[in-house]
């Protein structure tokens, strides 16, 4: 019983990984994603409205109370039927709109990132400090290596390192076919096209670990090349990068 | 916008307590480039190599405005485009007009 309650309260519970009947959204840790859930939450608004209201008039008109059998048509009341549908689009649309926008915009950044999607793993640059560019691949844990904890498909042997409370501007990629680099709890999704470069910009506002996988069909291993992003203090960052150019 | 300045904000008061700090490595990369406003960043990459190369053919590699260039080419395009684009410069069969 107990089990079945924490069950129940960790699937409507938010958090940083997908869980198997994780039905919300995982916990916002970027502006952009928190934008996106109010925007769910509002539509979520009209469209309860919405289904009550019509299922209202059904159930009106199939009880056959307010049957006129002298109605042919009626300008007003087309005119109203028209006008209230438009007023609830302009209520979607123009939210929408504004997401869509500041979803491209890529503020100052401080740190460009490249990730490259490969038949079946993530590889990933860092060529903003040194002569040297950083790179390394970014493989996901086999099940049979994974220690106690660890999220299965979702757990790779080098994670991409990003800092908190910074600008960081993504570079996406792909090496021979399409993938898409997706990470739901920041809000990216941005496809790797070979030859081209698309730029998404995330701004994580807190530490964690947030998980993604690749989210376009791009062969037999699709299912086996997640993203890890790690996110720490800029200090933490900093440290991280001198002493791997120690090194 | 008030989100926006709010984050913009939050960035400045990191950059302060890092150059409090005494950090070694400056955060900088490619600043944003009005030619390239669109997600669509490959020209970006390109014209920056492409005129990095036009500058050192004037300038000599070590001047100061072809420097620049290359910290933005580096920043921007993936190793391997440009492992292979120099290549191609050495071997005379590079595409773009330098």
């Amino acid at each position: 019983m107990l089990n079945n309650f924490f069950y129940i309260v960790n699937v409507c519970g938010k958090k940083d990984i997908p869980e198997s009947w994780h039905l919300g959204f995982q916990e916002a840790a970027a502006p952009v994603m928190e934008e996106i859930v109010f925007f769910h939450d509002q539509i979520m608004f009209l469209l309860v409205i919405i289904v009550i209201v019509v299922l209202w008039l059904l159930v009106e008109a199939l009880n056959g109370k307010y049957y006129d059998r002298d109605l042919i048509d009626g300008t007003l009341l087309e005119i109203v039927w028209t006008l209230i549908p438009a007023v609830i689009l302009v209520f979607i649309a123009s939210p929408s709109l504004k997401l869509l926008y500041l979803m491209d915009e890529v503020v100052s950044p401080a740190l460009t990132i490249k990730a490259i999607g490969h038949q079946w793993y993530w590889s990933y640059e860092y060529s903003d400090y040194q002569e040297e560019t950083l790179e390394f691949d970014s493989y996901m844990v086999p099940t049979s290596d994974l220690n106690s904890g660890d999220f299965r498909l979702l757990e790779v042997d080098n994670r991409l390192v990003v800092p908190i409370n910074t600008h960081v501007r993504i570079l996406v990629t792909g090496a021979d076919v399409l993938h898409s680099f997706a990470v739901p709890a920041l809000g990216i999704k941005t496809d790797a096209v070979p030859g081209r470069l698309n730029q998404a910009g995330i701004f994580i506002k807190r530490p964690g670990t947030f998980y993604g996988q690749c989210s376009e069909i791009c062969g037999a291993n699709h299912s086996f090349m997640p993203i890890v992003i790690e996110a720490v203090s800029l200090d933490r960052y900093i440290n991280w990068m001198l002493s791997l150019s120690n090194e | 916008m008030r989100l926006w300045l709010a984050h913009y904000w939050l960035y400045i008061k990191a950059h302060k307590e890092m150059e409090e700090g005494g950090s070694q490595l400056v955060l900088q990369t490619a600043p944003f480039d009005a030619r390239f406003p669109y997600t669509n960043q490959t020209k970006n990459c390109w014209q920056n190599f492409v005129d990095f190369h036009r500058c050192s053919k004037k300038l000599g590699e070590e001047h100061e405005s072809c420097k620049y260039f290359k910290r933005v080419y580096t920043s921007l395009c993936p190793k391997g485009w440009v492992d292979n684009w120099n290549d191609q410069v050495e071997a005379g069969t590079f595409p773009g007009r330098i």
